[in-house]
């Protein structure tokens, strides 16, 4: 299977665009660090939502104009999220592609093998490994997001076409 | 150290007032999750919460609360929201997972705004408290506020707010009104309890949240004077009783008419008579009385000569009363003086004054001098009402003892903690704060600011704190001043002047000249004994006796009394 692409509001973004540029960061709202009187801190927390932004420098626009900004979108992303342990069950943080489902690795002695991995729920079960140390679950997540008009920037002495775009977790 | 070792939940955070309870310890925790939930008319709205939610609730005021929604595209009339019931809970859970629910606010939208751009409704909410009592019963407000009220310092509650009417009679009482969290409206007193519901014990505050506002002398009466007028009408009635008796009637009955009938004269008349009495300003009383003289009989005197007399208005002896009737005002004044410590001495005393009359008018008193004298009322009779003058007198006390109580308070210590950590606390609670400062107050105020964006939820305690000391008198009523007067003396006997002759036929004395200023009666014999004798005019005079003015001017009295009023001493020491 090859790898997927980053895919917003239905719109692949191709590779003539250039090669992504993903960041994904916690939104910075819904959640505080409240200091009492002796300097502890409280930990208050509302919510919490991602946010991220995509670049890229290709030979093509990204092709992106055509979406509505002013409403949620789908945003299939292809920064990988993983959760690590020593354990088999792992809850998954956020939605795994649908059309790329998440994957397990074992770490047996120095290198990282695939093992099967069952998602239920949410719920991302491994199948043990003989010998294995360490477990981890990868994926791609889906997320509703917010996203911003992509900037663009064209240079036609190079035919270079630069853009980005933020994107905030609805 | 055990941070966050006892769940939150785990003491009893809804401290029954009232019941005997433990002191609930305010555990820091380390961290919380929390959520609202927002129901406006029975639907759940939380999810369309968009900014900041605060609320406001402070003892003896409306709570109050402010929330914005999102209203999704569609016909939006905010007229409909208003009025709409509301109420705000949080929930919150901490790091072992363990949920503590509470209710911040109950209440109703009262003004809702409408952002056309954004599509946000703004709804300011209110818990309604006013209407709440002012849909109440009368009785119902007397059993809930208690405290003193009189209708003479306020108005008759007939068509009246019953909220003004509560408050009057909160004003005697050192406590509030004010509305629970739930919306239930309750009075809670003043006084701080012994052993705190709440400890907050250190590092339980925000980081520079403690706050004081220290209350500035003058506005810390400690002496109050209070000038109180009780007036009323003073029902007087004199009845002075005359007696005349003819001096040849020295026996009574028949042999008293024989006696007389030996040298007849002239007799008054029973007309004569009450034409005197009113003549002197007087009213009769009753009807004339005494022995008249008999009809026509046969032999009355046993000595053969028939009697004939056609006249039965004739009196050999008679007695009458006459009666006045008037009203005098009587005024007790009551100098009150209350004092909290330091209030007695001129260098220290910050004073107040208040002032209240009670003045008992009654159709009985207007109609009184113009009504009939009878012997079967009291010769004074006061109009006063002691219900009235307790109630006003009391009320003037306590509300003077509260002003004084009151003004001892102004102190207020305040600090923020995260909200999770003063779920439970209400107005009605006592908490003591063991963090850059130590204090022990009741709580005057509570602000809930949820920062939906910021994921904040801070709530910022107020308690009052009242400092003064000194020992306390009952608050008794003073008794009345003595404003009585001893009785009207009066009464008279009236003399005779008979003229007609020069000499008395039986002392055979001169009769002395007529004597226009003597009282009684003056007439002539009927015999003659010289034709240039001279004739006495036939008239019947009484007078009255003349009522001292200390009897008809407002009289007055006057009582002092000085009460001292003890001021809690609330723990505060910075």
């Amino acid at each position: 299977m090859s790898l997927p692409r980053i895919m917003l509001g239905g719109v692949e973004l191709v590779l003539h665009s250039g090669a992504p540029v993903e960041t994904l960061e916690p939104l910075g709202a819904g959640s505080q660090l409240l200091r009492m009187s002796d300097g502890a801190g409280v930990i208050q927390t509302h919510f919490e939502k991602m946010a991220g932004s995509i670049s890229g420098q290709g030979w093509m626009p990204p092709g992106l104009s055509g979406l509505s900004y002013s409403l949620p979108m789908e945003l299939r992303s292809t920064k990988v999220e993983s959760i690590g342990g020593d354990g088999l069950v792992h809850n998954l943080t956020s939605t795994p592609r649908p059309d790329f489902p998440p994957w397990g690795l074992a770490l047996v002695g120095r290198e990282w093998v695939d093992t099967p991995c069952t998602v239920v729920g949410g719920v991302a079960t491994l199948v043990a490994v003989p010998g294995a140390t360490a477990y981890r679950v990868s994926w791609m997540p889906v997320f509703s997001v917010r996203a911003t008009r992509p900037s663009e920037n064209q240079d036609s002495g190079g035919n270079v076409h630069s853009w980005s775009l933020n994107w905030e977790e609805v | 150290m055990l941070i966050g070792a006892q769940p939150l939940a785990s003491g009893p955070l809804a401290v029954a007032v009232g019941s005997a309870y433990e002191p609930v310890y305010v555990v820091r925790g380390q961290a919380f999750n929390w959520r609202l939930r927002l129901l406006v008319d029975g639907v759940d709205l939380t999810s369309q919460l968009t900014g900041v939610i605060d609320t406001d609730r402070e003892e003896g005021a409306a709570g109050v609360g402010g929330f914005v929604l999102y209203l999704p595209p569609g016909p939006v009339v905010p007229d409909d929201w208003k009025g709409k019931p509301v109420t705000l809970d949080f929930i919150s859970r901490n790091r072992d997972g363990v949920i503590t629910e509470k209710r911040l606010f109950t209440g109703k939208i009262e003004m809702p705004e409408w952002d056309a751009t954004w599509r946000l409704l703004a709804c300011d909410c209110s818990d309604q408290l006013q209407q709440k009592v002012e849909g109440m019963p009368i009785e119902t407000i007397d059993s809930m506020t208690g405290g003193h009220w009189s209708a003479d310092l306020f108005e008759p509650v007939t068509g009246r707010s019953r909220w003004d009417y509560a408050q009057e009679r909160m004003q005697s009482r050192a406590a509030s009104l004010d509305c629970s969290p739930t919306g239930d409206v309750r009075v809670t007193d003043w006084a701080a309890a012994a052993v705190p519901h709440f400890v907050f014990g250190p590092g339980t505050t925000l980081f520079d949240s403690v706050q004081i506002d220290l209350q500035p002398l003058g506005a810390a009466t400690n002496r109050l004077e209070i000038e109180a007028g009780y007036r009323f009408p003073r029902l007087w009635q004199h009845i002075q009783g005359f007696g005349w008796t003819h001096p040849e009637y020295t026996n009574t009955g028949i042999p008293g008419f024989c006696n007389w009938r030996t040298y007849t004269s002239d007799l008054p008349t029973t007309e004569m008579i009450t034409d005197a009495i009113t003549g002197a300003g007087l009213t009769m009383v009753g009807a004339v009385g005494g022995y008249k003289l008999p009809p026509s009989m046969a032999n009355p005197c046993g000595d053969g000569n028939a009697w004939t007399n056609t006249f039965d208005n004739l009196w050999l002896s008679a007695t009458a009363s006459g009666g006045r009737r008037w009203v005098q005002q009587v005024t007790e004044s009551y100098k009150l003086l209350l004092t909290a410590i330091g209030g007695e001495d001129e260098a220290t005393q910050v004073i107040a004054r208040d002032s209240g009359s009670v003045a008992i008018e009654s159709s009985q008193a207007d109609e009184w001098e113009s009504s009939k004298p009878s012997s079967s009322v009291p010769d004074v009779v006061d109009l006063s009402d002691e219900v009235r003058r307790t109630a006003a007198l009391l009320t003037l006390l306590w509300g003077g003892a509260v002003q004084l109580l009151s003004a001892h308070r102004g102190t207020t210590l305040s600090w923020q903690v995260p909200t999770d950590l003063a779920l439970g606390v209400d107005l009605v609670h006592t908490l003591r704060l063991e963090d850059k400062a130590l204090a022990q107050g009741k709580c005057r105020r509570i602000q809930h600011r949820i920062d939906i964006e910021g994921g904040t939820a801070i709530t910022t305690i107020s308690v009052a704190i009242s400092r003064g000391g000194g020992v306390g008198d009952p608050l008794t009523v003073p008794a009345r001043p003595d404003t009585s007067l001893p009785p009207i003396e009066g009464g008279s006997i009236l003399v005779t002047q008979l003229g007609g002759r020069l000499n008395d036929p039986i002392t055979g004395l001169p009769i002395p000249p007529y004597d226009d200023g003597r009282l009684g009666f003056s007439g002539n014999w009927d015999v003659k004994d010289d034709l240039t004798a001279e004739d006495f005019p036939r008239r019947f005079d009484v007078e009255a006796v003349e009522i001292p003015e200390i009897y008809r001017d407002e009289r007055t009295g006057e009582v002092t009394a000085h009460y001292r009023v003890a001021i809690p001493n609330d723990l505060l020491e910075l």
